[in-house]
């Protein structure tokens, strides 16, 4: 998944974005609410993960939330926050946002909310995504298991590759958006890198996991039903 | 029982003695009235009759007739004239017998007047029938007033104890409620007038409000404790959670432990502020302080924080009395410079004074930094009570808080300006102390 952080401690952000990352996402970090919606324009993202007191204000996150609203995204948006009570919960759902964990927080949990929301908002409606050749991707565990339910090893740029084209079937995804997606903060990654991992994904799952789209990128293979 | 009931059946019980005492007197007053018209009746009978036998003392008693006998039997008055031995000599017959002795006396139902007469005795008679009737009659109307005036009594002292007790079940009920409830925000209605209760209303809601405010700052002071360290612990919380979610390299867990290592100290230094601030919601001190040595005593304290970062402090004072505790009112100013140190350009000047006028003393600290962005300034400068927001008080806004807290105590205010030249002025205002000493 690709995530966007806004967080204005440091030392908090760093950590939340290795943690995200080691779990195979890509997350873009920022730490206040005007740099957090420029980069929210710029699109491709799975889910927000939003502090609500940035340097901007006391309730800057959820001002941010309420624009991105009214500006028509519809990307899921956490908010991250110290604001524990109940009427900042409740503030912060009216002003779009989808879900509201609260510091401290335990990481399984941010991960497992994480995926629910990406989950529920690719309309997809269990952790567990049906591909083509009776194998299954386990969003939340982050793997790939065949008809047997045995694991199907995959290193975590594969499984990000695969998880972006699972979540999204219906769609065909441009080189460059993968590369945003699952290469992202590296300005220099060739699109043919694209197309290595999608040939390593086809020898491991079958020549009709993945469909080319000519002309413009790969989409997911139909899923027999 | 209940105290106003105590107290009704006490008065009651009082009237009621009272009531006893007069209506007894009374009675004994009406019984002697109407047995002294009486015999007076008898007398004056008695007397009219002495005379006239004085007149027809040599007269045979030959005026008893029938006709005049019972004429006499009929009359209320009944007369009889007796020779000196106790014989009857006229009118008649006697319905008592007679007596040999001068007086009045009461034979059974009679009321009997003995008259000497030179000739024997008259002896008039007449029933105190009337007499008893009308004592009775008085009797039977005190013996249904009294009761029905202690009953009267007993309703309009406990409607009056009613009244005046209302403001001390209030204020129970009150203390009852707060006690359940743990929330002295309610107040008792305020008695009317100027008397005890009313003092005495007035006074418990004094202390509520005081109780409120303490309270309210208390629960605050935990609040802004518990969100202060949400993030440190977030930080902490993550990182281990990171950390031992799988193998690491020894370089990893060194990271991590510094890390927390890095928290650690943020909080110890959190703690302080939070301790300091824990001390300054306590009343201030009311001693003489002169602002000059607050503002002698922290740019003291101070100079070398300056020093380090080369910016200079250029201290300019005048007598400025106020009243208060002199180590908090150090503390409120050394905050105030130790964030325009922070905030400060480096080689630039921090200019610290005080001043005074009719009524305020001021002390001035006016930096040359950024200043506060004036969608901040609303929040910053809020005095420290319920209501205010108690985010983000860490590092200089903790310090902010502290230093309203102080000033609250003080009855005085930070204001806080963007100087129209850049910079911050960060100004103490207290109030004026007009006598010396």
């Amino acid at each position: 998944m690709r995530l966007l952080l806004v967080e204005d401690d440091f030392r908090l952000r760093t950590l939340i974005a290795t943690g995200l990352q080691e779990s195979g996402h890509s997350v873009e970090e920022v730490a206040s609410a005007e740099n957090g919606y420029n980069m929210a324009l710029s699109g491709g993202f799975d889910a927000f993960i939003l502090d609500v007191m940035l340097p901007e204000g006391e309730e800057a996150g959820f001002q941010l939330a309420r624009r991105l609203r009214e500006e028509g995204n519809a990307t899921p948006i956490l908010f991250l926050t110290a604001r524990a009570d109940l009427d900042s919960r409740l503030t912060g759902l009216d002003a779009g946002g989808d879900d509201y964990l609260s510091k401290p927080f335990d990481f399984r949990e941010l991960r497992a909310r994480l995926s629910a929301l990406v989950r529920r908002s690719a309309g997809q409606p269990s952790n567990e995504v049906s591909l083509p050749g009776g194998f299954k991707l386990q969003l939340l565990r982050r793997q790939v298991t065949d008809a047997a339910k045995s694991n199907v090893p995959l290193t975590p740029r594969e499984f990000e590759l695969l998880e972006s084209l699972a979540l999204h079937p219906e769609r065909a995804y441009a080189r460059e958006e993968l590369i945003s997606r699952v290469w992202s903060g590296q300005p220099d990654v060739d699109s043919r890198v694209v197309d290595v991992y999608v040939g390593n994904l086809r020898r491991k799952l079958g020549e009709g996991v993945i469909l080319t789209v000519r002309g413009h990128g790969y989409r997911l293979g139909e899923v027999s039903r | 029982m209940t105290f106003r009931w105590r107290l009704t059946l006490t008065y009651a019980v009082l009237l009621g003695l009272m009531l006893l005492l007069a209506e007894s007197f009374t009675y004994a007053a009406f019984r002697h009235t109407l047995y002294a018209s009486l015999d007076d009746s008898l007398k004056v009978f008695a007397q009219k009759q002495a005379r006239m036998e004085t007149r027809t003392e040599l007269e045979p008693p030959a005026r008893k007739t029938s006709a005049l006998d019972s004429l006499n039997r009929q009359q209320p008055i009944r007369m009889t004239v007796y020779d000196a031995q106790g014989n009857q000599v006229d009118w008649g017959p006697s319905r008592v017998e007679f007596i040999p002795r001068a007086g009045t006396f009461q034979i059974g139902s009679e009321r009997v007047f003995m008259l000497k007469i030179p000739s024997g005795w008259i002896q008039t008679t007449q029933s105190d029938q009337a007499v008893t009737a009308s004592l009775w009659q008085i009797l039977r109307l005190q013996l249904t007033g009294v009761p029905l005036m202690l009953l009267l009594a007993l309703g309009i002292g406990y409607l009056i104890g009613d009244r005046a007790m209302k403001p001390i079940d209030q204020v129970s009920d009150l203390a009852a409620r707060i006690a359940r409830g743990g929330h002295p925000g309610e107040r008792v209605p305020v008695a009317p007038g100027s008397d005890e209760l009313a003092r005495l209303t007035r006074t418990i809601n004094d202390m509520l409000s005081k109780l409120d405010t303490q309270l309210a700052r208390e629960q605050l002071f935990a609040h802004a404790s518990a969100h202060e360290l949400r993030t440190p612990i977030s930080v902490i919380r993550a990182a281990t959670g990171l950390a031992l979610e799988q193998e690491r390299t020894p370089q990893q867990y060194r990271e991590t432990l510094e890390q927390i290592h890095e928290v650690s100290e943020d909080m110890s230094a959190l703690t302080g502020r939070l301790m300091t601030l824990a001390q300054a919601t306590r009343p201030a001190e009311q001693r003489a302080v002169n602002l000059a040595d607050v503002v002698l005593m922290t740019t003291e304290v101070h100079a070398r924080e300056a020093q380090e970062r080369h910016i200079h402090l250029r201290v300019s004072v005048e007598d400025a009395a106020t009243s208060g505790d002199f180590n908090t009112l150090v503390l409120a100013a050394g905050n105030l410079i130790q964030n325009a140190v922070k905030y400060s350009p480096q080689g630039s000047s921090i200019d610290v004074s005080c001043e005074t006028d009719a009524r305020q003393v001021r002390l001035l600290v006016l930096d040359a930094g950024p200043g506060i962005p004036e969608s901040e300034m609303p929040r910053l400068t809020q005095p420290f009570q319920r209501g205010a927001q108690t985010q983000n008080l860490s590092g200089a806004g903790l310090g902010l808080a502290l230093v309203q807290t102080i000033l609250e105590g003080h009855g005085g205010a930070l204001e806080l300006a963007n100087r129209p030249e850049g910079g911050l002025s960060a100004t103490l205002v207290l109030p004026r102390r007009t006598s010396p000493g």
